[in-house]
């Protein structure tokens, strides 16, 4: 009962990220390969802007179409390159995600067939199970798609920056003013949406743990014939 | 369509809400729409010479102050642009809180219907259904569609109305380069619904793996007791690797057909953008379109590329929630056993008389065949019989958890079919063979049919139930935590707690089955002698093995396949061949044999 209301910290410690990394380090090849395809593709996102820029200034502010093939040739090998990153990009995202999921899934039951049985003396089955299922399935999306939408972010953002300071510096500035005030921004809702998203995860597990009960006592609670009490009565 | 047909009735009571989601969401996205025609006109009218040709946009230029003013005062546009996204993110904000407090609400809604429907489903139902697969329905199919309706179906809508924004300003821009710039975009949509429709199996697979692991699991930390006094770890751990391995191929599988699908729907859109670029450098060239309007064209296009790349998104949430709602639906639309229909609700003494009762599970096969025999109130009677003779199934029949095929069941004179279920089930007290504690104290799952049971008649029950020594040597007594979050029970313990709530609900028939055979032979002496002293306050049904848990019954019922073979007291029985004398000589044989020892 103890162990299930324990209240969390509101804040990400650096030990989360060392257990990140303890999960992802068997797949560091496949993780780099995905940094590596992250960075194209942010590289690539930024190019795009780009080439509207060459078009305009090549062919509509000098009013000529010459070396309007080169430009579709080299708009459709961009689009062809990024199609292709996405491909592989996704393929090999997914199956981090999956393979790390499928990894923690593994780990979570052996260490539970491990414990002592005075572990399930004060833990609910169905909180065990929320533990093993939903919140397994976030971890596992965050260290292979949040990370990685981490990566894509910087890298668009940098790529996007350097052609902007390269562009005109003087413009670059005053676009890249805001970040600091949403760099601020970030961090005091991050510490509220943190504080919200381990609420969302502890009430998760209390209603996995009370249809749990309620479920696997209905057949008692049938013979009882107390079928009418809500389910939020068994909700601690 | 049909599964989102569905959706309908939950929307009940928050319809007004997630009109208003769809309402702010379609306000940011005409701000949004707007981004573009400033920019054009800056660069073109303002800017540049060319004269406004919206009318919307002249007079909004003259309410300004005019282009000459525009053109001194610059910033007096940045402010309307800031104005606009300022106005966006109102929308925005209040899409974010009405598509939330719409969906979490329905969400709360169908998770308390499911609830309250499961809680009145037939008792056959929850014999044959993994509790895993119940709670994965309950749980995550139900979050899968509060996201779908919080988040995608609002998106969707959104989608839409920037789509008729945008297409709006395009036309009233130029009707050509709308032409190019849309051309793609049917091909896109159908491309998206033709995929995920053939991929629809995927999903359904997915999620039945996955609800398989959820069993795998449950069933696994309900019986981890079991597991580890067998050491079964390994069989457990072999068991449930296959069912996350399986999980885990039909969620790659799902991924490589997505992979496929975005980067093909990437490379599309992305052609969409270039044929824009390509055309519109052409038509301003050609002097038939200002750079003003190219500008807007590709920011438009650009607006639209990223919809249709959420459209992945989108549909894989509509596939998942599609899945998730005929799963929701497949318990919600099992009729619910009639509780109260308005039955007779006579006094029950506990006069019992079974009539050539027949009954079959299946509609086919029998499983009890012409039961007939007759019980005073008062009376105790015991079964007995060999598994599969159908002793559970025969006392299942009085609280009416199944009812009988054919003839007939008399309680004190009225045909059971006609008495009210709940009515019936009051007057019963029924102790499973597999008791079921609730995470309650001690107290309460003792008086959990009465809760205004006062703490005199809780004692007298455990007393009854040879169980009030235990509670006692407990740290917090009859305030200890049980069932799931409490202390460890012995199985023992625990069919002595489900006999204390059944004797506290003082109810004038009690059926007892088999709960008795975690009890060692002293307490089961301890527990009938206790019982012996309530004899005539209740009709009492006794299921057993053991010959010494039955022999003071006033009659005895022995069951094979269905069917009574042998009946009478226990002196009459052991005076004659048969199963009952079989049984009797095996137990007192191993019983000498022990004494012996």
């Amino acid at each position: 009962m103890d162990n299930i209301n324990t209240e969390t910290p509101n804040k990400i410690s650096v030990g989360i990220w060392k257990d990140f990394y303890t999960y992802l380090k068997p797949y560091k090849a496949s993780f780099l390969k995905l940094i590596v395809l992250m960075v194209l593709l942010g590289i690539m996102d930024a190019t795009f802007p780009l080439l509207s820029k060459y078009a305009i200034d090549e062919f509509v502010r000098r009013g000529s179409l010459d070396g309007l093939p080169l430009f579709i040739g080299m708009y459709l090998s961009a689009v062809l390159a990024l199609s292709l990153l996405i491909l592989v990009f996704i393929k090999i995202a997914g199956r981090l995600e999956t393979t790390i999921a499928h990894d923690i899934r593994r780990l979570g039951f052996i260490q539970l067939q491990e414990l002592p049985l005075s572990y399930y003396d004060n833990k609910a089955v169905g909180w065990l199970l929320a533990r093993m299922t939903s919140d397994i399935t976030r971890l596992s999306e965050t260290i292979s798609w949040g990370i990685v939408d981490l990566a894509w972010g910087l890298a668009i953002m940098t790529g996007i920056s350097i052609y902007m300071i390269i562009l005109n510096p003087f413009l670059a500035m005053i676009t890249l003013s805001v970040v600091p005030l949403l760099a601020v921004l970030s961090i005091v809702f991050q510490k509220k949406i943190l504080s919200a998203q381990r609420k969302i995860r502890k009430i998760n597990s209390q209603i996995t743990g009370a249809f749990n009960e309620d479920i696997q006592g209905a057949k008692t609670t049938k013979t009882l014939v107390r079928e009418e009490k809500t389910w939020r009565s068994s909700l601690t | 369509m049909r599964q989102l047909k569905k959706l309908l009735p939950l929307l009940s009571g928050y319809r007004l809400t997630f009109i208003l989601a769809m309402i702010t969401v379609t306000l940011s996205q005409l701000f949004y729409a707007a981004g573009p025609i400033i920019l054009s006109t800056a660069i073109d009218s303002v800017i540049g010479s060319e004269p406004a040709t919206n009318p919307a946009t002249m007079r909004i230029m003259e309410f300004l102050g005019g282009r000459e003013v525009l053109r001194s005062s610059l910033w007096v546009l940045g402010l309307l642009i800031v104005a606009n996204t300022g106005l966006r993110g109102v929308f925005l904000y209040l899409k974010g809180y009405y598509s939330a407090k719409a969906s979490e609400n329905i969400s709360m809604n169908l998770r308390d219907r499911l609830y309250d429907h499961i809680q009145k489903l037939p008792y056959s139902y929850h014999v044959k259904t993994d509790t895993g697969d119940l709670i994965q329905r309950c749980t995550s199919d139900v979050e899968t569609i509060r996201r779908f309706l919080g988040v995608q179906l609002v998106e969707v809508a959104g989608s839409l109305s920037m789509l008729f924004f945008i297409l709006w300003s395009m036309l009233s821009l130029d009707r050509g380069m709308t032409l190019y710039s849309m051309v793609l975009v049917p091909v896109i949509f159908g491309f998206a619904y033709a995929f995920f429709k053939r991929i629809q199996r995927d999903f359904k697979e997915a999620d039945e793996d996955e609800a398989k692991l959820s069993t795998t699991l449950q069933e696994n930390l309900t019986g981890i007791r079991v597991v580890k006094a067998f050491a079964r770890e390994a069989f457990e751990l072999e068991k449930f690797d296959t069912r996350n391995l399986s999980y885990r191929n039909s969620v790659n599988k799902l991924i490589d057909n997505l992979a496929v699908y975005w980067s093909l729907s990437d490379f599309l859109s992305m052609f969409q953008v270039g044929l824009v670029i390509v055309a519109g450098s052409i038509m301003v060239v050609q002097g038939r379109i200002t750079i003003g309007v190219l500008v807007a064209f590709i920011s438009y296009v650009n607006m639209l590329i990223w919809p249709v790349r959420q459209l992945g998104r989108v549909l894989t949430d509509m596939g998942k929630a599609t899945v998730s709602i005929d799963r929701v639906d497949e318990i919600l639309s099992i009729p619910q056993e009639p509780l109260v229909v308005n039955g007779l609700e006579p006094e029950i003494r506990g006069e019992i008389e079974f009539k050539n009762v027949s009954f079959s599970y299946d509609g086919n096969r029998d499983v009890l065949h012409d039961i007939s025999f007759h019980l005073k109130k008062g009376d105790t009677v015991a079964i007995m019989g060999p598994t599969g003779a159908g002793k559970s199934t025969l006392v299942n029949l009085l609280p009416r958890l199944y009812d009988y095929t054919s003839g007939s069941i008399k309680v004190d004179g009225n045909e059971l079919k006609e008495i009210d279920r709940h009515w019936i089930r009051k007057n019963i007290a029924l102790v499973l063979q597999e008791p079921f504690l609730y995470a309650r104290t001690i107290k309460e799952n003792i008086r959990f049919t009465d809760p205004e049971k006062q703490d005199k008649s809780v004692f007298q029950a455990a007393k009854v139930a040879s169980i009030h020594n235990d509670i006692i040597s407990f740290d917090k007594k009859y305030e200890t935590m049980v069932g799931e979050r409490g202390v460890s029970l012995s199985g023992g313990q625990k069919q002595r707690m489900a006999i204390a709530r059944a004797i506290i609900a003082e109810t004038p028939i009690v059926i007892f089955d088999d709960s008795l055979s975690a009890v060692d032979t002293e307490t089961d002496m301890e527990i009938r002698k206790a019982l012996e002293k309530r004899k005539n306050i209740a009709t009492t049904f006794v299921i057993s093995h053991r010959i010494s848990t039955v022999s003071n019954a006033d009659k005895i019922i022995v069951l094979d396949k269905g069917r009574i073979i042998q009946s009478g007291t226990h002196s009459e029985l052991i005076s004659q061949e048969g199963l009952y004398r079989r049984i009797y000589d095996i137990q007192s044989s191993v019983e000498m044999d022990v004494l012996n020892a």
